[in-house]
C-alpha cells in the first residue's frame, strides 16, 4: 500500500508564541487506511490538521498528500483533500445546494458526478427536506452534516475529519462511522482526530496518539495492544498522557 | 463554472447580501432600506437640481473640469471612508479565510476573487455619486450647446475606476496597518492607537492641502455679503460667478481627477491624451497597490487568525483580587472590547475621526464661512459617529453565547445592561471630549459659550445614544457566533441609529448655521442662542430614549437565546 499522507518532522510555533504546538510530528497514512489522531485537549491535533490542510503555515518539516509536497505543489496536494474542520465553517447565507455546489466547483466535479453523490448523501443523512434553505437556519449537526457531503463531493483520496462526531445524533454519528469505513473500503483514505477513546478503538484501523505537541506513539491496535500489557487503549492513554500516572522513566518507554 | 468565479461569485453574494434569520427581517430590512431611500433619495434630487446652476456656471466660466474635479474626489473620498473598514474586514479578518486556504485555489486566486468582491460594494457609491455628477454636468454642457462626448465616454470607466483607485489606495495602506496590528499583537491596545493615529494621519494628509488651498474669504465677508446679497436680490448665477473663481480652482490640486475630467470636458486629441494620463495613473497604481497585498496577503491573513487570542502574559498573573459586581461587570466589558484588534480599531476609529473631521472641516468652514457653520457641521458630526459605537451596537451581540451564560448567573439584567451602557459611554464621552478640544482649536472666533455647549449637550447625547443603542441589541442580540470578526463585519444595525443621530444633527444644524449666516448679533448673544437650542434638543433626546428604553430589561434578557 502506498502513502497517501507522509508527515515529516513537522514542527509549528504560533505566531508569538515561545513553545511549540506541534514538535517534530512524523507518521503516515496509508491508502485504505481509517487513521485516528487521539489525544487531549490542547494535545496538537488541530494545529497538525490544519498544518495538513493548508489552513496554517508551518516553517520545518513536509507534508506530502499523494506524493504532491504541499508546499511546492499545494494546489495538487489539496486537490486529494476532503477536509471537515471542527467549527463546521460554511456560508450562512447559501443554501445547503449552492453550498454543495460551489464546493463542487471548487473542485471542478462535474455535473453528473456531483448530482449522484449530492443525491445520496443528502438522503443518507436526512437532509432533503433542508437543502434548499439557508444554511444559517441550521442547526449544529446539520451544518457539520453539510460539510460533510462538501468535503466528499469531489471523492477525495484523503479525507480528513477534525472532532467530527462531536453534535451529531447517533444516527448521523453511524451513517458518518459507516461512510467513513466505506470511503477507506474503496481505496481512499480517511484521517480524523477525537478524544473519544472508545470511537478511536472501534473505527480505526491505525491511530497515533499526541500531547503537548509531541507524537507518543503511533502503530495499529493490535500493535499498541501488545505494547501495553493487552491493557484497554483507555488506561494506556490516560497512562501515556497523565504524567502523573506513569513516572518519566515509564512514560519514555512509550516515545518514539 | 471554474472555481476562481464561484468564489468571486459566493464572496459577492456575501458581502452584498446580509445574513437574514428569516423572511420576516430580510422583509423588515428591504423595508428600511426603502424608507432610507425614499428620505435620502428626495433631498439628494433636489441637491443635484440646486447644484444644475452651480455646473451650468461652471461652464460658462470655464471651470467645468474643476468642479468635475472636485466632485470625483469627494465621490472618492467617501470611498476610502467606507472601505478602509470593508476592505481590511473583507481581506483579513474574514472568517472564511481559514477555510478558503484548505481549498485547491492560490491564494492570488483568493485574493483577487476578494478583491474584486470590494469593489462591487464599493461601485454602489460610486454608481450614486459619479454618474448622477456626469449626467449633471452633461446636461448643463447641452443647454449651451456644447455638448461633451467626452462625458458621455468616460462616464462608466470614471464610476470603476475612481473607487478602484480609491481601494488600490487602501490595498496599499492596510499593509502597514496590518502590519502595524502583528507587531504589537501582545499589546492590542498600543497596535490599535498606533493603527488609529496613522490613519488619523492619512486623513490630515489629504485633508490639509485642501485647506491650505481654499482662500480665505473671511466671516464678515461672507455675513455681510449674505444680508447684502438678500436685500439686493442678487441672482444666483451672480454668487456663483462671484465664488466660482475662489472655490474652483481647488480641483486644479486633485491631480489625477483633474485629468479625468479635462479627459471628459476638452475634446479632440488633447481628451484623449489627458484620458491616456489618468488610465496611467490608474496603472501604476494598480501595479504597486495588488503586487505589494497579493504578495502580504496569504501570510498577513493568516498572521491573523494565527494570532488570535495572543496577549501579553501578566505580571500579577495568579494574582486573586476580589471586586464589587459593578466593578466586575466592567471590568469584563472593557476587556472584551480591549482584546478584539478589529472591534479595538473600529472603537479607536469612532474616537479619534470625529476630532479630525472636526479641526479640519472646521478650519475650512472658518475660511470659507464663520465659526458658526463650523460649529453646526461639528455638532451634525459627533452626533452620527456616536450613533455608530460598535461597542454599544453590539453590547449583547459580542458576548455571544456567553450572553447565555451571563443568563444562568444570579445578576440582575440591569446591572449586566448599565454596565454595557456605561463602557459604550465611556468610548463615546473620549470622542465628545477630543471633539470639544478640536472646536476649541479651530479658532476663527470659536468662543467659550460655543465650546461649552457643544460639550455639555453631546455628552448628554453621548449617553442616551448609547442607551438607546444597548437596547436596541439587548431586543434582537445575535449571540450564536464562532469568531468575534463575524459579528463585527456583518454588522449592520449602525444603519438606523445613524440615520435617526440626522434628526437632532439636523436640528441643531440647522438654526445653528442660520444663526451664523442671517444674525448680526454680538456673537456672544449669537453662541447663547446656540447652547440653548443644542442644549433643548439633547435634553428632549435624551428623554425621549430614557422614556422609550424604561422597563423590560428583564424580559428582553429572558428572551434571548
Amino acid at each position: 500500500m502506498s502513502d497517501i499522507l507522509t508527515i515529516t518532522n513537522l514542527s509549528k510555533k504560533y505566531k508569538g508564541n515561545d513553545r511549540y504546538s506541534v514538535k517534530d510530528l512524523s507518521f503516515q497514512v496509508k491508502e485504505g487506511e481509517l487513521f485516528a489522531f487521539l489525544g487531549p485537549n490542547g494535545a496538537g491535533k488541530s494545529t497538525t490538521i490544519k498544518c495538513i490542510t493548508g489552513a496554517l503555515p508551518y516553517s520545518e518539516g513536509n507534508v506530502k498528500i499523494c506524493g504532491h509536497d504541499l508546499h511546492e505543489s499545494p494546489i495538487e496536494a489539496k486537490k486529494n483533500i476532503g477536509y471537515v474542520p471542527d467549527n463546521h465553517f460554511t456560508y450562512d447565507t447559501m443554501t445547503g445546494n449552492e453550498y454543495i455546489n460551489f464546493m463542487a466547483d471548487i473542485y471542478g466535479v462535474g455535473v453528473n458526478d456531483r448530482k449522484t453523490r449530492s443525491d445520496r448523501y443528502v438522503e443518507l443523512f436526512g437532509l432533503t427536506d433542508a437543502i434548499g434553505k439557508p444554511i444559517g437556519s441550521y442547526s449544529h449537526g446539520m451544518k457539520q452534516k453539510i460539510c460533510v457531503i462538501g468535503a466528499l463531493i469531489h471523492n477525495p483520496k484523503l479525507w480528513i475529519l477534525d472532532e467530527p462526531l462531536t453534535g451529531l445524533d447517533p444516527q448521523s454519528a453511524y451513517n458518518l462511522k459507516e461512510l467513513m469505513k466505506e470511503h477507506c473500503k474503496e481505496g481512499n483514505s480517511v484521517l480524523f482526530s477525537s478524544h473519544i477513546i472508545e470511537v478511536v478503538e472501534k473505527l480505526c484501523d491505525r491511530l497515533a496518539i499526541i500531547d503537548k505537541g509531541s507524537l507518543l506513539i503511533s502503530g495499529s491496535m493490535e500493535e499498541i495492544r501488545a505494547k501495553n500489557d493487552d491493557n484497554s487503549l483507555e488506561e494506556f492513554f490516560l497512562s501515556v498522557t497523565q504524567g502523573d500516572v506513569l513516572v518519566g522513566d515509564e512514560k519514555e518507554e512509550f516515545k518514539f | 463554472m471554474t472555481a476562481f468565479f464561484a468564489l468571486t461569485k459566493q464572496l459577492i453574494k456575501n458581502t452584498l447580501i446580509p445574513n437574514f434569520k428569516d423572511a420576516k427581517e430580510k422583509k423588515k430590512y428591504i423595508g428600511i432600506l426603502i424608507t432610507i431611500a425614499i428620505c435620502i433619495g428626495i433631498p439628494y434630487i433636489a441637491m443635484l437640481v440646486g447644484i444644475f446652476g452651480m455646473v451650468k456656471a461652471s461652464v460658462e466660466l470655464g471651470y467645468i473640469a474643476h468642479i468635475l474635479s472636485i466632485g470625483f474626489f469627494a465621490s472618492q473620498l467617501l470611498t476610502f471612508f467606507f472601505g478602509l473598514f470593508a476592505y481590511v474586514n473583507i481581506m483579513y479578518f474574514s472568517k472564511d479565510n481559514e477555510f478558503l486556504f484548505t481549498l485547491p485555489l492560490k491564494s492570488v486566486s483568493i485574493f483577487w476573487s476578494k478583491f474584486i468582491a470590494i469593489l462591487v460594494y464599493e461601485l454602489i457609491f460610486s454608481v450614486f455619486t459619479v454618474i448622477p455628477v456626469c449626467v449633471v454636468a452633461l446636461i448643463a454642457m447641452a443647454t449651451l450647446g456644447s455638448f461633451s462626448v467626452g462625458i458621455l465616454l468616460m462616464m462608466i470607466p470614471a464610476t470603476i475606476l475612481l473607487p478602484l483607485m480609491a481601494i488600490l489606495v487602501i490595498a496599499l495602506l492596510s499593509f502597514p496597518i496590518m502590519k502595524i496590528l502583528q507587531f504589537f499583537k501582545k499589546h492590542p491596545i498600543f497596535g490599535a492607537i498606533v493603527a488609529v493615529l496613522f490613519v488619523a494621519a492619512i486623513y490630515i494628509a489629504i485633508y490639509v492641502p485642501i485647506i491650505q488651498n481654499t482662500p480665505d474669504m473671511g466671516s464678515s465677508d461672507i455675513a455681510s455679503g449674505a444680508v447684502e446679497e438678500v436685500s439686493e436680490e442678487i441672482s444666483m448665477s451672480e454668487v456663483y460667478a462671484a465664488l466660482l473663481p475662489s472655490v474652483a480652482p481647488i480641483g486644479k490640486y486633485f491631480y489625477h481627477t483633474y485629468l479625468l475630467a479635462m479627459s471628459m470636458t476638452v475634446g479632440g486629441i488633447k481628451a484623449f491624451g489627458y484620458g491616456v494620463a489618468f488610465i496611467g495613473i490608474v496603472a501604476v497604481l494598480a501595479g504597486l497597490g495588488t503586487l505589494l497585498a497579493m504578495w502580504q496577503f496569504k501570510r498577513i491573513s493568516q498572521g491573523v487568525y494565527e494570532s488570535n487570542g495572543v496577549v501579553a502574559s501578566s505580571k500579577k498573573q495568579g494574582e486573586v483580587k476580589q471586586a464589587s459586581l459593578k466593578k466586575a461587570l466592567l471590568k469584563k466589558e472593557f476587556s472584551s472590547v480591549l482584546r478584539s484588534s478589529n472591534l479595538l480599531i473600529q472603537s479607536g476609529m469612532m474616537v479619534i475621526l470625529p476630532p479630525i473631521l472636526i479641526l479640519l472641516l472646521g478650519k475650512y468652514q472658518v475660511k470659507l464661512t464663520n465659526s458658526f457653520v463650523a460649529l453646526a457641521i461639528s455638532e451634525l458630526i459627533i452626533k452620527l459617529m456616536t450613533s455608530s459605537n460598535t461597542i454599544s451596537l453590539l453590547a449583547v451581540s459580542r458576548d455571544g453565547e456567553g450572553a447565555l451564560m451571563a443568563k444562568t448567573m444570579p445578576i440582575s439584567a440591569n446591572q449586566i445592561i448599565w454596565s454595557k451602557i456605561f463602557s459604550g459611554f465611556v468610548f463615546s464621552a473620549i470622542t465628545v471630549t477630543l471633539s470639544t478640544v478640536a472646536l476649541a482649536l479651530i479658532g476663527g472666533g470659536i468662543n467659550v459659550v460655543q465650546v461649552l455647549g457643544f460639550f455639555i449637550s453631546n455628552m448628554l447625547y453621548a449617553w442616551a445614544v448609547n442607551r438607546y443603542c444597548v437596547y436596541r441589541d439587548l431586543k434582537k442580540p445575535r449571540v450564536h457566533w464562532k469568531n468575534i470578526e463575524e459579528i463585527i463585519k456583518n454588522n449592520f444595525s449602525s444603519v438606523i441609529p445613524m440615520f435617526l443621530a440626522f434628526i437632532p444633527g439636523l436640528l441643531v444644524m440647522g438654526p445653528t448655521m442660520a444663526y451664523g449666516i442671517v444674525l448680526t448679533l454680538n456673537p456672544y448673544i449669537i453662541a447663547a442662542l446656540y447652547l440653548a437650542t443644542t442644549l433643548v434638543v439633547s435634553g428632549i433626546y435624551y428623554l425621549i430614549i430614557h422614556a422609550t428604553t424604561k422597563g423590560n430589561v428583564e424580559e428582553y434578557w429572558q428572551r434571548i437565546e
